[in-house]
């Protein structure tokens, strides 16, 4: 890592670390290495969205020459979101790519995040299946990354039983909760049709 | 005026990495260089191997050498800010009591650029015959008086012509002494802003002109360290008015440098690397060039510049490294490529036009691994991986904007349509 690129991470930890106002937007940043070029990003599901008081982690890489190229930002907590993928995690957001600038800082990208669960984008997205949902059925959508938020990122709030009964019908067959959550959502909420989608 | 024996001499020492040091002054004797003109002091000098008869400004110069111990070469005389040529009578520069010489002692020699940045002394000289003496008979009042040409008029005594005579302002350095052009987006941070890629309060600084805010600045290690990783990255654009170019680093700023001189700042190699990418996207830029498919070679071109032979087989030939590669699938080949007759064209294989180098195992497995990754920018050609990502790729060789998935230029269609077929 170049000596900039490590001046200007212990400027960033320190902010994020030190000021009251950014712990208050619910972002948290955390290493895991001591060589700063992996760390956990943390932030919170923003009010009146599916994602509402949901902890959801984040895997972030520093490339070599950060701040000159854009930290690879990935969801680790699984979300139901049409610019997130359901099934990676990867995160579809301007400034992760081409809209990228050294003046951006690891809050500015978290804080960026955090108002893509606010406001997602379905017209230029990462999952198809999502943003079709999201577009097709947005009931359907807000339900099902609701309870995704529930299940996977401990977001508070009553669950869908209707939704949930279908889930722990996948899971007593002992289908695991992520996989019987995604296969349920890709589908449409048909168990019949997840089933057919898990075991063939 | 009466001929003095003794001038005021202040010393100024130019060092190549020091700059300047503090001046310290001396008493120069005049009259020991020049003794014979002196008949009163003729008897102390006949040691002297060969003492000239008129006291010139070398005579001067050898007698402070003497007096404060440096080679004679390196000292500089100057007097009413004009260096002082070697043949000039000592007579002739009228010299009073109360007159005070500088000298400077160069370690460098005057006019060897010593490619550093430095601060500038602004001069004048007229434009048409370059002369400097001369007389300005307005004052400049603002950097565009003195950055933009036929903005002061002067009487120059030099010039035959009648015709009006503007100033023609330059800048030489203050330690090597060359004419080196003004980098005018290196300025003092008297606002003490913050670089905005360290976060740290440095001067001078690079200040990108932003229309948004003048504390937009970046100190200049960052400044390198950016522009550098950008040219590598061919993130440099060609912007109105500034040509190839980088902008501010703060998000969403359209300040920019707009003079290529800066990235002189970079160092030479990246300064040629920068000429050299500017070259190929002015190439590219009309349509009509292409890039040598060669790895490490690049080299940009017209096609029909350099090889109308090589059109009646559709091959091309690079002027650079001597590769020939089809026009169309810009795929290596000698002899008429076999491209365009493979049904639903697959650009992506190595398909016919590899046969010349099939001998190159190595090359082969190359080519095959290249064919099985990559697909071709729509534009430029380039065979191009993507590693991660959506499927909205932008070009790193020209720029392009295009779909993974279908190949073309990337549309609105694209965006949308492209993720449910």
């Amino acid at each position: 890592m170049s000596n900039i690129a490590f001046q200007r991470l212990q400027r960033e930890f320190k902010e994020v670390i030190t000021n009251a106002e950014i712990a208050q937007t619910g972002i948290r940043l955390d290493t895991s290495d001591d060589t700063l070029t992996k760390l956990k990003g943390e932030i919170k599901g923003p009010p009146d969205s599916p994602y509402e008081g949901g902890t959801f982690k984040l895997d972030i890489i520093i490339p070599d020459n950060y701040p000159f190229h854009p930290p690879k930002v990935s969801f680790e907590t699984k979300i139901w979101h049409p610019n997130i993928s359901s099934q990676t995690g990867t995160i579809c957001l301007d400034i992760l790519k081409d809209q990228w600038a050294a003046s951006l800082t690891l809050r500015t990208v978290l804080l960026s995040v955090q108002s893509l669960l606010a406001a997602p984008e379905p017209s230029d997205p990462q999952d198809a299946v999502v943003a079709k949902q999201c577009l097709t059925h947005p009931q359907m959508f807000t339900e099902t990354a609701r309870l995704w938020a529930q299940v996977c990122a401990d977001a508070p709030g009553e669950r869908n039983s209707q939704l949930y009964k279908k889930l722990t019908q996948l899971m007593d067959m002992g289908v695991g909760k992520e996989s019987a959550l995604s296969a349920l959502s890709c589908n449409s909420w048909d168990v019949s049709k997840a089933t057919e989608h898990l075991f063939s | 005026m009466a001929a003095v024996s003794e001038v005021q001499v202040t010393i100024r020492r130019k060092q190549a990495n020091a700059g300047r040091g503090a001046p310290r002054s001396v008493v120069l004797r005049l009259n020991e260089g020049a003794s014979r003109k002196r008949p009163d002091l003729a008897s102390n000098s006949t040691d002297q191997a060969s003492p000239p008869t008129v006291a010139t400004v070398l005579t001067a110069k050898e007698q402070l050498a003497r007096q404060i111990g440096e080679p004679v070469e390196q000292i500089r005389l100057i007097l009413a800010g004009r260096v002082l040529d070697d043949s000039t009578t000592l007579e002739a520069l009228q010299l009073g009591a109360t007159t005070t010489l500088h000298a400077f002692v160069c370690e460098l020699d005057d006019g060897q650029p010593c490619g550093q940045l430095r601060s500038g002394k602004l001069r004048l000289r007229c434009e048409t015959c370059k002369s400097d003496a001369v007389l300005v008979k307005e004052e400049p009042s603002s950097w565009n008086d003195v950055l933009t040409s036929k903005r002061i008029r002067i009487d120059c005594s030099d010039c035959v012509s009648d015709s009006p005579a503007f100033a023609e302002f330059f800048f030489k350095c203050v330690l090597c002494g060359s004419i080196a052009p003004p980098l005018q987006q290196v300025r003092a941070n008297t606002s003490h802003a913050e670089c905005c890629v360290c976060g740290e309060v440095l001067n001078p600084a690079i200040n990108f002109l932003c229309p948004l805010s003048p504390l937009h600045i970046c100190c200049l290690d960052c400044f390198v360290a950016y522009a550098g990783c950008c040219l590598e990255d061919r993130r440099f654009q060609l912007r109105d008015g500034a040509g190839y170019t980088i902008g501010c680093p703060m998000a969403g700023c359209a300040g920019m440098i707009v003079d290529g001189h800066h990235f002189h700042l970079l160092g030479d190699t990246h300064y040629d690397l920068y000429q050299h990418q500017a070259a190929e996207i002015l190439v590219l830029g009309d349509g009509a060039g292409v890039f040598c498919p060669r790895v490490g070679c690049g080299a940009a071109f017209f096609l029909d510049a350099v090889d109308d032979a090589g059109a009646v087989n559709g091959v091309a030939l690079c002027p650079e490294c001597g590769l020939t590669f089809c026009r169309e699938c810009h795929q290596e080949t000698t002899v008429k490529c076999q491209c365009d007759q493979s049904a639903g064209r697959q650009n992506n294989e190595a398909v016919g036009c590899s046969s010349e180098v099939g001998a190159d195992g190595d090359l082969m497995r190359s080519l095959t691994t290249i064919g099985a990754t990559c697909k071709k920018c729509p534009r430029c050609k380039v065979p191009t991986e993507r590693n991660s990502g959506c499927a909205h790729l932008s070009c790193r060789q020209c720029g392009a904007q295009w779909c993974w998935l279908c190949e073309t230029l990337w549309t609105d269609e694209c965006q949308w349509n492209h993720w449910f077929d």
